[in-house]
């Protein structure tokens, strides 16, 4: 089996005595889209750094390896990596052309190769050369600058595309288009993509696989579906999408359920996870969409539910968030299907006595 | 309405009597002490000698003729070279400090000022200072000798060699601050862009750092070049007798020579010199931007 195109082998990187990079181990697959992901301040901008070449991990901070050899010591320029910047970086005194080829260049590729080569990765980049190859970064809008940033990458057929915060200055449907744009480029280029993003969306949408850091470590590591259904931490629950988080006390375990009881004296059933014992205090996640609202006394046969009042409803076009306020603590967030043009959604209304209900099989159970 | 408030609407009203305004100190010394002056020199080129310095009225071009003699062309040639080199060993030596200045960070303010430090000094004394060091008994002469490179003191004062160098020592700090302020505005995310890339260290200051701090170099070298092409008191004092540039030939005319018109059609020659400079130096850029499309 080949080596993993790279490798993070216990990595750290300090800062003036703090650990910017707290011992990080990753193993990404050749072709994998594989995202960093954090809130800012994370370490994942410098663990991008790192890989690239531009930080230098501590004396005794780890190894990076790039398809089986270590780089560390290795300036960029000897890296088989390329690299998008997040303002793109572009030559303003070359053209489209000059600054797709700049690598080729000092690969010293010849002359009609090099022209080959530009060309198909403008067009790869859905740039028209006839058009943007002799302009000017000056005369290009933002996504068209993207775009040359991206040739100016891929024309060098790298095994590993690093893209730092690539489409963080790129209006909404810009960014919706170009996350699927990259994520085809991926597919057919099998080009190892790594991308550092604090979108969570972004990261769910574009990645096999997404990292998610915090404070210098990496929390977990799985695919969206992974991070997003089973959160190893609330850190991971809350930063990903919405989040509800209730705690509880075990006091019984039969057949794989335990129950649960609250401090007012409710009590729920949910799986049972191996390291669940009697008498520990546990804390579960449920998504808004996992969840129903009811009338008091209406909740359905064996659900679990929570008593509470509604103080407002928030429109998002997809779907209505219900914000309630719990009788125990907390507020809860539930994701109802928005009514459609046919009818407005008068049946629940700021003051209403409710139930937040769930299926037992819908939480998921943190990790003590 | 007062007369001030009056006043004060007329100046909201036309923004051009504004500017003009704000223009006038600034137009009114330029055309008393540069281009009264100009248009004086200009005339007394054309006008018949007098012998005791000063002019006599009517109109001659005996002296402009005087310019193309081979005598005064080479001595014009001689001065452009030496501006040239000295401005191109400016700008060698500025590039390595003003890349030291921009990185350091803590240290740039005083390293800042280390660059104009010089200035503190009167131009004249720094040039005896230069003298001292340059002679044949001086310091450098000496430590050449206890370390045995030289065996007899080297000829350094007195040599076109001493005046190029007391030019850019004199003019290197105009050099440094503009390549300083352009390499200050340079992205660094280019160079770093340029390094993913592949580039060494060496081809990212080719490739990148000289031609995006281009304008600055053009600045520095204008700054170095036209008092360089101008100078008199280097030559005089580092060349000796054996240097005589157009700065020295023009000064001679005023005071010893008493020449009058040609001083003034020597300096006109001057001003045309530098012109065509400029012309050529800030054109440069403009004609590279328009460069061909594809590699």
């Amino acid at each position: 089996m080949p080596p993993p195109v790279l490798s993070l082998d216990r990595v750290s990187r300090r800062f003036r005595g703090v650990a910017a990079v707290d011992q990080v181990s990753l193993d990404i697959e050749r072709g994998e889209f594989f995202s960093l992901l954090g809130p800012s301040g994370c370490g994942k901008t410098t663990t991008l750094r790192l890989i690239a070449g531009f930080d230098e991990p501590e004396a005794d901070g780890g190894t990076i390896r790039i398809e089986g050899d270590v780089v560390n010591g290795r300036r960029p320029y000897q890296r088989p990596i390329s690299m998008v910047f997040q303002n793109y970086a572009l030559f303003p005194h070359l053209s489209v052309a000059d600054n797709v080829a700049f690598g080729l260049v000092e690969r010293r590729v010849g002359r009609d190769e090099s022209r080959r080569r530009v060309e198909r990765a403008l067009e790869l980049t859905r740039l028209d050369p006839a058009i943007y190859a002799a302009r000017h970064p000056a005369a290009l809008s933002g996504g068209e600058r993207q775009r040359v940033a991206l040739a100016r990458a891929l024309v060098l057929d790298p095994p590993i595309l690093l893209l730092d915060e690539p489409l963080a200055a790129l209006d909404l449907r810009l960014r919706k288009a170009m996350q699927l744009e990259l994520r085809q480029l991926n597919r057919t280029l099998g080009i190892t993509f790594i991308l550092v993003t604090h979108d969570q969306e972004e990261a769910l949408v574009m990645s096999d696989r997404v990292a998610v850091m915090s404070a210098g470590r990496v929390v977990q590591i799985g695919s969206p579906t992974e991070i997003y259904n089973r959160p190893r931490t609330a850190f991971v629950a809350d930063f990903i999408g919405e989040a509800n988080r209730y705690r509880g006390t075990v006091r019984d375990i039969t057949d794989g359920h335990a129950t649960v009881s609250r401090d007012d004296g409710t009590t729920w059933r949910i799986p049972a996870g191996d390291a669940t014992r009697v008498g520990t205090a546990i804390e579960i996640v449920v998504r808004p969409e996992w969840q129903e609202v009811v009338r008091p006394g209406m909740a359905p046969h064996g659900h679990n539910a929570l008593a509470g009042t509604v103080i407002e409803q928030i429109f998002r076009g997809d779907t209505v968030h219900l914000l309630v306020a719990l009788e125990s603590d907390g507020t809860a967030r539930v994701a109802l299907r928005s009514p459609g043009s046919g009818g407005a959604n008068a049946e629940w209304s700021a003051g209403q006595a409710v139930l937040v209900t769930w299926a037992p099989p819908q939480a998921h159970l943190l990790a003590p | 309405m007062s007369r001030r408030a009056r006043f004060l609407a007329v100046l909201h009203r036309r923004p051009q009597v504004r500017t003009l305004l704000l223009l006038a100190p600034a137009l009114g010394w330029l055309l008393v002490f540069f281009a009264v002056p100009l248009g004086i020199m200009a005339t007394y080129a054309f006008r018949p000698r007098h012998i005791l310095g000063g002019v006599y009225p009517g109109w001659t071009t005996t002296q402009v003729a005087r310019l193309f003699e081979p005598l005064y062309i080479a001595v014009l040639a001689k001065s452009v070279v030496l501006s040239a080199c000295a401005t191109a060993l400016a700008l060698l030596i500025s590039y390595p400090i003003a890349l030291v200045i921009v990185r350091a960070r803590r240290w740039r303010a005083l390293l800042l000022l280390l660059v104009v430090l010089p200035f503190w000094t009167s131009f004249l004394v720094r040039t005896f200072a230069m003298i001292f060091m340059l002679r044949d008994t001086g310091p450098i002469n000496q430590l050449l000798q206890f370390l045995g490179i030289a065996h007899a003191p080297l000829r350094m004062l007195y040599t076109p060699g001493a005046v190029v160098f007391g030019l850019v020592t004199g003019f290197v700090p105009f050099m440094v601050l503009p390549v300083y302020s352009s390499l200050e505005k340079l992205d660094p995310g280019l160079l770093e862009a340029a390094e993913a890339l592949g580039a060494t260290a060496w081809r990212r200051f080719i490739r990148v750092i000289v031609p995006l701090t281009r304008p600055g170099a053009i600045a520095g070298s204008l700054l170095v070049f036209i008092p360089s092409l101008g100078s008199f008191l280097t030559s005089d004092l580092l060349g000796g007798a054996r240097v005589e540039l157009i700065g020295n030939l023009v000064q001679n005319q005023f005071t010893s020579a008493r020449n009058w018109p040609f001083g003034s059609a020597l300096s006109l020659l001057l001003l045309a010199v530098v012109m065509l400079g400029v012309m050529v130096q800030v054109g440069w850029p403009r004609n590279d931007r328009s460069a061909g499309p594809l590699p």
